[in-house]
């Protein structure tokens, strides 16, 4: 791994019952300290690390990098990980049963701006953790509750049916991978 | 602008979980584009109920009765006005068609998932003769109101559970069951509701309540057991079953397993070869050529239980 930390370690939590630490480094080289038990809640770094062949004795000199994850995104995420480590593994909701209820501190850590909200998504989608993808898609859901369609578009950034229309005029226009 | 701002289709399926039915209808309006992606996303309710008496359509998303379309006021007017006009021995067709046609518009969706149908067409004071006049005369607009909407659909409706009462004939019941998809029923609950005519001949023969995991009849009087004999599971509440014809099971592989509420404590026939099994109840073990049948008689539930054993068991 060349690349060197520019920023300081982010200590998100102090891990005394799990000495295993691995470090990550975001897309802008922010290096975060993760404990093991949260880190097995991304199904993506788990599978790298055992990929790589971790151990307790190398975790920290070999830094994981995550190229699609800027540091904002992963403090978040580090920070929600540390957070639900020791959660028991909940049954699969049903089809049936939209309603579960948010914890009040997970709905602070993702009472934030629109547009970082769902660029977090973006970066659980890509770490896969199933639980922050559970929430962040319950919160954004609440968004639209009793929304017009206009205020709907605004949210979730729909392109009206004229611009659709040109973007799929223009993208037929353009000149293909040959020229 | 990107669409749903670039949420890949997981995320967006995800998204769609936790989106209610009225978002889902303002989101169908945004755009074309939007209107086939939610029409794309199953949507699950967990109870539709039709009541007739008065006419009345119940649909819940959650556990948390959601009503959808929001529309209680709309609910109570029309049930108000619907037991108006039944005092007033009347029926006002375009209001039933009406309600009627909201559960149209949400049926329409092929990616519909009902997790219970349950509908009740009940008699209204079944012994006062007008008023039973106006009750039926609203069960059959009903009915054929619903059978005309489900058979215009192209796709069969996703249902889970499936409960019907009624007080006609199977007819009633032949308006809902076969256009509902026999591949996704688990549950399917016959209530009779005190109709010495209500012949079960042609719903058993249904696929939907041959494929089916369980299958209840309740209330049902005077029932030849061979009507249930192809059927892998199923249940029956207060009847009394004439020829006892066991031996038919044999021949259906799929049987699995069969109750009866409701008998005499002397159920048994007295010649018939019993003892008395490890839990104190009266049973009987007839051995087929593939499996044996194991029938017991639970007293404290005046119920008779039929199961499927292997015939090693019944050895040991």
């Amino acid at each position: 791994m060349s690349v060197e930390p520019e920023v300081p370690i982010v200590q998100v939590e102090e891990v005394r019952e799990n000495p295993v630490l691995y470090k990550i480094i975001s897309s802008d080289n922010h290096v975060f300290t993760i404990s093991e038990h949260a880190v097995k809640l991304s199904k993506t770094l788990w599978d790298l690390i055992t990929n790589l062949g971790l151990t307790a004795e190398n975790a920290l000199d070999n830094p994981i990098p995550v190229e699609n994850v800027n540091g904002k995104n992963m403090e978040t995420i580090v920070q929600f990980c540390e957070r639900h480590k020791y959660d028991e593994e909940e049954p699969e909701y049903t089809n049936y049963i939209r309603e579960f209820v948010l914890p009040e501190w997970d709905r602070q850590l993702l009472s934030i701006d629109n547009e970082e909200l769902f660029q977090l998504i973006l970066a659980t989608n890509y770490l896969d953790i199933q639980k922050l993808m559970d929430y962040c898609c319950r919160v954004i859901g609440d968004m639209a509750k009793d929304k017009t369609p206009e205020e709907l578009r605004i949210i979730y950034g729909i392109p009206t049916d004229a611009e659709d229309d040109a973007l799929e005029r223009s993208a037929s226009d353009s000149p293909g991978p040959s020229g | 602008m990107r669409f749903f701002r670039g949420l890949p289709y997981l995320a967006l399926k995800k998204l769609f979980h936790f989106v209610d039915y009225e978002t889902r209808l303002s989101l169908q309006k945004c755009s074309k584009r939007t209107k086939k992606l939610v029409d794309a996303m199953p949507f699950y309710f967990e109870l539709v109920d039709i009541s007739t008496q008065p006419l009345r359509i119940r649909i819940c998303e959650d556990k948390g009765e959601t009503m959808t379309y929001s529309n209680i006021t709309g609910l109570i007017y029309n049930s108000v006005r619907e037991l108006c006009q039944t005092l007033f021995k009347w029926i006002h067709e375009n209001t039933v068609e009406k309600q009627l046609n909201h559960l149209w518009e949400i049926f329409r969706n092929k990616n519909i998932r009902i997790k219970t149908l349950f509908v009740s067409l009940t008699l209204l004071c079944p012994y006062d003769s007008e008023f039973a006049w106006v009750s039926f005369e609203r069960i059959r607009l009903v009915c054929c109101l619903m059978k005309i909407m489900l058979f215009s659909l192209d796709h069969q409706l996703l249902v889970e559970n499936f409960i019907i009462e009624y007080n006609e004939n199977h007819d009633q019941v032949m308006c809902f069951l076969p256009f509902l998809h026999p591949e996704y029923l688990k549950f399917i609950k016959f209530i009779n509701c005190k109709s010495s005519h209500a012949y079960i001949g042609p719903i058993v023969n249904l696929p939907q309540v041959i494929q089916c995991r369980r299958v209840v009849f309740d209330g049902f009087t005077w029932v030849r057991m061979e009507n249930f004999q192809h059927l892998p599971g199923v249940c029956e509440h207060d009847l009394n079953l004439y020829a006892y014809h066991f031996q038919h099971y044999f021949q259906h592989n799929t049987f699995e397993y069969f109750g009866m509420k409701g008998v005499k404590d002397d159920w048994f026939p007295d010649v018939s070869n019993t003892f008395i099994d490890d839990k104190n109840r009266k049973s009987m073990i007839v051995e087929g050529p593939k499996f044996a049948i194991k029938i017991v008689h639970k007293l404290e539930k005046k119920t008779i239980v039929l199961q499927r054993i292997s015939l090693a068991s019944r050895n040991v």
